[in-house]
């Protein structure tokens, strides 16, 4: 097991009205336990959505096509009744796991929020709504009931990439999730020396994932290429440096499907 | 007085002289591995199992421990190992309909290769079906599908989205959905910079946001079409991966079963079945490779795939040859057992279990017919089962209403028997009588002999029969004096010098007994003295009943004279069959007689103590004295005929000499010697008729002869006709040797009288007269008194004066009609 590649004060996460935050804050909790962290977790009430239930001609309209009118203060004590809910399932969590925890609430945009409430040290987990599809497949049974749902990270050949990498191992391991690590490459040689390289470095300190570690070649690492890679790889959350624009980010947020954990 | 001369001791026994006996002991003696005496049975026998045509089925007759079941057995079990082994049996789900398993036939032996087979394709698409669906293909394909779906989405509104961002009108995810705002900044415009806009702007703005929700609701009404498209794709895709991973296993079970439609048939309809339901392959917990195919058998889901083979024949070559011991419906035609589940029963063609008619189908059953007649419903279904030729599996429960769970139906199976019912004769006759089915299904009727003819070849053949048995019992061998006790035995059981018992039951059980008192005396063959020995002590197990009529009468508590002479009264000779032992004793026959109009009152019958028989006995005495003595005048009197002391039904009509003896004793006056005991019947011209147990009856007298003291003038009067069957005891035999007693074998009532008085019976002269002083004169002049006697009543008071003869002769009135005063009765 890759021992923790640096002392983490604190796991913090940002979430908004995502549905599902168990599971969420559940693994943000794991990743806690294991890097012997404190957990904290912001809830951003969205303000443009505030904003729009203020508006009088602004009709909701539903997954299913059916229009409805939007009401300020239901929004507010929707947003309000699942801060709570996001506050009581942390608090469950961390205190099975004997944790140290800390719920806030937060008013604007989620990711500029998280970035703001941050230090150094801190691992940030990000969850929004973001751009799930209208509807998913369920039932369909297309990802293989053999395979857990895959960590990706985004492999980056710099000092910040390798952090994401050997965070991302780490959580992968702890998860007994398979690792996919996404590599930008012009061609298929060129995406095969780059994973030599790759794993010649995990193997350096330890990583060994029994074989449940593989790459994906990408043309590029753009937030719609690798939100899509994210989305067909049915991924459970994406690793990925903050040392990234935060309009990259921005945008990768809004196309996200899964969690997006951000290592400085 | 009589000149009949008492029988001789020859007369009373036949011997089988050992002398004749051409061997020591029975080792000497080869097995006899036919029948003997049962010639019509074993051809009926022959001829019902030979002739393959639908209704020729056997009823095999006869009583109790002739040896049918072994005769019948061993026979069928030689025809049937000519024959192949028929087919195997197997039920198996049909997926269109549940609830009406399949039936499968296959040759010998493939029935039990389907079933492994079927488990083996199960065990191996658990891991080749998972294992198609994790393929890089698969997945690839898969993924691609959910891509194209995610993408049309996405196409749909990113379009949408230009066109909004176009306008400055955001397109925002909500909780709940989806919605259009207008855009200020980078931000969603507040309510209070919308309420600024003039409101021209204000209504362009609605409107754009209202038309862009009315694009977005259109799109998003698509999805469900889209996600539809898609899952068809994805379930095609589905199938032709399975398809794939399925295909070559059931094809390789294809090859092994191409000459068997209906299993093709089965294996496309399994291929069907997996392709639809695939995902029961796929959602399997991972098991331990060792437990996998019991995890397989666990899984519910898969036994539906399962053969459920109640007919396996593996390894059999011959036809079979099945008895059922407890012929009840479901063991007879299979059943249906159901399994608790949650509270509730429920069943499947697993539990489909065979009964006697699939394990013999192709073969022989055979049955008690009295346990299939007294077991509810068998008869009828084994009727039925004959009549469709085919076996219907049908839930009593079910046919009774008592049972409303869900069961099932399955496919009826060809049925190819040979039925062979054992059962006495009277069940035959009953049947024969009260079912007309019975004659159409049952055609053959093999009549088992009760004896076989004691001739010279027969009773050496019958030596090698006991020979046979006393090796099959692992008996010490019976020398030939025992053989020859054990032949005189066989035939005093049927009473018969003539012939043999073929009580097979009963004469092994005496070979058996035999050897164990010479084992207990320490012999190392069976001998004359150990099979008397047995006989004897037989005779004392069962004879405590016996023994205390016996004693009743010695002590006086039964009133049987054996000495001196009395009117009127005349030792009969019954029977009696108790728990299979026979044994006779005396009984008091007395008469009276008074004037009448012709009537014998048969009291036991007007007590309902006799049986029809016995009544027509004392009938025909009625009609004798008729004839014989009132030819021309009424017959003017009224007997009573009764047997005294006794207290049980009596039937048969072997007393009825003893009852004429008695009558004309008391007619004539005339004392009868209590020293003789009669037996015979008569007819009405006084012809005396041979009688049952005639050894037994003899036998009872003698032992109150002999307990009293035997005085050299007791005997016993028996009908002519019954000499041939006299097998007497020894000490019987020895008494008679001494003239201690005597058997006297009468043609007609007249020697039996004669013997009885000591008076001559007396014949007709010349003038039509019987001979002075003879007991037939006296008979006749009494008779002739009693019609004067009537006539002279019948011209003074209408005949209503009647009187009666008392032992001693005397006439008395007895008491007169009309003595009532007039009017008393109205």
């Amino acid at each position: 097991m890759a021992e923790p590649v640096a002392v983490r004060r604190r796991v913090l996460i940002a979430l908004d009205s995502a549905a599902r935050c168990e599971a969420v804050l559940d693994a943000a909790v794991r990743l806690a336990a294991h890097l012997r962290a404190d957990v904290e977790a912001m809830f951003v009430e969205d303000a443009d959505l505030l904003r729009l239930a203020g508006l009088p001609f602004v009709r909701e309209v539903g997954r299913h096509g059916a229009p409805r009118g939007l009401d300020p203060e239901g929004v507010q004590r929707a947003l309000a009744d699942y801060a709570a809910e996001v506050e009581r399932v942390l608090g469950d969590s961390a205190r099975r796991a004997r944790l140290q925890w800390r719920f806030q609430v937060a008013h604007g945009r989620l990711l500029r929020e998280l970035l703001a409430a941050s230090t150094e040290g801190d691992l940030l987990m990000l969850a929004r709504l973001g751009a799930q599809p209208i509807e998913a497949l369920r039932g369909a049974a297309v990802v293989s009931r053999a395979l857990a749902a895959p960590v990706l990270v985004v492999w980056r050949d710099d000092e910040a990439g390798w952090r994401a990498l050997n965070v991302a191992a780490e959580i992968a391991e702890l998860e007994a999730r398979p690792l996919l690590v996404l590599i930008a490459a012009s061609g298929p040689r060129a995406a095969a020396q780059t994973w030599q390289h790759v794993q010649a470095a995990l193997a350096e300190v330890g990583v060994d994932f029994r074989g449940l570690i593989s790459y994906r070649q990408l043309p590029d690492l753009t937030p719609a290429t690798v939100a899509d890679a994210a989305r067909v790889e049915g991924a459970d959350r994406l690793i990925q440096t903050l040392a990234t624009s935060a309009e990259e980010l921005e945008a990768l947020t809004t196309r996200l499907t899964c969690p997006l954990v951000l290592v400085r | 007085m009589s000149d009949l001369k008492a029988l001789s001791v020859e007369e009373l026994y036949q011997r089988c002289d050992p002398a004749l006996l051409d061997f020591e002991t029975t080792d000497e003696l080869e097995d006899l591995s036919e029948v003997i005496g049962q010639e019509r049975a074993i051809g009926a026998l022959h001829f019902g199992v030979g002739i393959r045509k639908k209704g020729y089925n056997l009823y095999v007759l006869g009583p109790p421990g002739l040896g049918k079941h072994n005769v019948v057995k061993t026979y069928l079990q030689t025809k049937a190992a000519e024959a192949p082994a028929p087919a195997d049996w197997c039920y198996v789900n049909d997926f269109d309909d549940p609830n009406r398993p399949r039936a499968l036939r296959l040759p010998a032996g493939r029935g039990a290769a389907l079933r492994r087979d079927m488990h083996h394709l199960v065990e191996d698409l658990l891991s080749a079906i998972p294992a198609a669906f994790d393929a890089e293909e698969y997945q690839a394909r898969a993924k691609e599908l959910e891509k194209e779906f995610h993408e049309r989405q996405e196409k749909a509104l990113g379009e949408l989205q230009e066109r909004a961002q176009a306008q400055h009108i955001a397109l925002l995810r909500t909780p709940g959905g989806f919605a259009f705002a207008p855009m200020r900044d980078e931000e969603v415009m507040s309510p209070e910079e919308f309420a600024k806009l003039p409101e021209d702007e204000q209504k362009t703005l609605e409107s754009q946001v209202g038309e862009l929700q009315e694009e977005l609701q259109k799109v998003l009404r698509q999805v469900p079409q889209w996600r539809k498209e898609t899952r068809d794709k994805l379930k095609a895709l589905n199938q032709e991966t399975t398809l794939l991973a399925v295909g070559h296993e059931i094809d390789a079970l294809r090859e092994s079963y191409v000459e068997f439609p209906e299993v093709l048939a089965f294996l496309d309809a399994v291929q069907q079945d997996i392709v639809e339901n695939v995902d029961d392959f796929r959602n399997q917990e991972e098991v331990p490779e060792n437990q996998l195919g019991r995890a397989a058998m666990r899984e519910p889901a898969f036994r539906r795939y399962q053969v459920n083979v109640i007919i396996d024949h593996d390894e059999e070559t011959a036809a079979p040859v099945v008895y059922e011991n407890n012929p009840t419906h479901d063991n007879l035609v299979g059943r249906i057992e159901h399994l608790a589940q949650m509270g509730t029963l429920v069943t499947d063609f697993m539990l489909i279990k065979s009964g006697a008619l699939h394990r013999a189908n192709g073969g022989y059953l055979i049955l008690d017919a009295q346990k299939v007649l007294t077991q509810p419903f068998v008869w009828e279904a084994l009727k039925r089962a004959l009549f469709a030729e085919q076996i219907r599996i049908e839930s009593l429960g079910q046919m009774l209403s008592v049972i409303s769970t869900v069961s099932l139906e399955p496919e009826p199976i060809p049925l190819d028997v040979k039925i062979v019912l054992l059962g006495d004769r009277m069940l035959y006759y009953l049947l024969y009588e009260y079912d007309p089915e019975f004659g159409e299904l049952f055609k053959v009727a093999a009549d088992f002999e009760e004896q076989i003819d004691r001739s010279p070849e027969n009773t050496r053949l019958y030596a090698r029969m006991l020979a046979t048995v006393a090796r099959q019992e692992k008996l010490q061998p019976f020398d030939r004096g025992a053989v020859a006790r054990l032949i005189e035995h066989a035939a005093r059981r049927v009473e018969d010098t003539e012939k043999m018992s073929t009580h097979m039951s009963g004469i092994a059980d005496l070979l058996r007994e035999a050897d164990h008192w010479a084992s207990q005396a320490g012999r190392s063959s069976v001998t004359t003295a150990d099979v008397d020995h047995a006989i004897t002590q037989q005779i004392y197990r069962a004879g405590r009943i016996q023994q205390r009529l016996q004693e009743a009468i010695r002590r006086g508590t039964l009133l049987i004279d054996s000495e001196g002479q009395q009117v009127g009264q005349v030792n009969g000779l019954t029977i009696i069959e108790l728990g299979g032992f026979l044994f006779g004793h005396p009984t008091r026959i007395t008469a009276t007689a008074r004037l009448g109009e012709g009537e014998v009152v048969d009291i036991e019958r007007e007590v309902e103590l006799g049986g029809a028989s016995h009544s027509k006995g004392v009938l025909i005495l009625s009609s004798f004295l008729s004839a014989r003595y009132a030819l021309d005048r009424p017959l003017s009197l009224v007997a009573s005929l009764v047997f005294e002391q006794s207290y049980g039904y009596v039937d048969g009509d072997s007393a009825s000499m003893a009852e004429l003896c008695a009558l004309l004793s008391v007619l004539a006056d005339v004392p009868v010697r209590q020293s003789f005991a009669v037996t015979g019947s008569v007819n009405q011209l006084g012809h005396v008729q041979p009688i049952g147990g005639v050894n037994e009856k003899i036998e009872g007298f003698f032992d109150v002869c002999k307990a009293r003291g035997l005085t050299g003038e007791q005997g016993v009067i028996i009908p002519s006709t019954n000499v041939k069957h006299l097998m007497l005891r020894e000490d019987v035999r020895e008494a008679a040797e001494q003239g201690q007693f005597a058997i006297y074998a009468v043609e007609t009532v007249d020697e039996a009288i004669a013997l009885l008085t000591g008076l001559p019976a007396g014949e007709r002269g010349e003038e039509g007269k019987f001979a002075e002083g003879s007991v037939n004169r006296r008979v006749e002049d009494r008779l002739l008194e009693f019609s004067e006697l009537r006539q002279e009543f019948g011209e003074h008071d209408k005949g209503k004066l009647e009187v009666k003869i008392d032992s001693e002769g005397e006439v008395t009135e007895v008491g007169q009609d009309g003595d009532e005063p007039d009017g008393r009765d109205g």
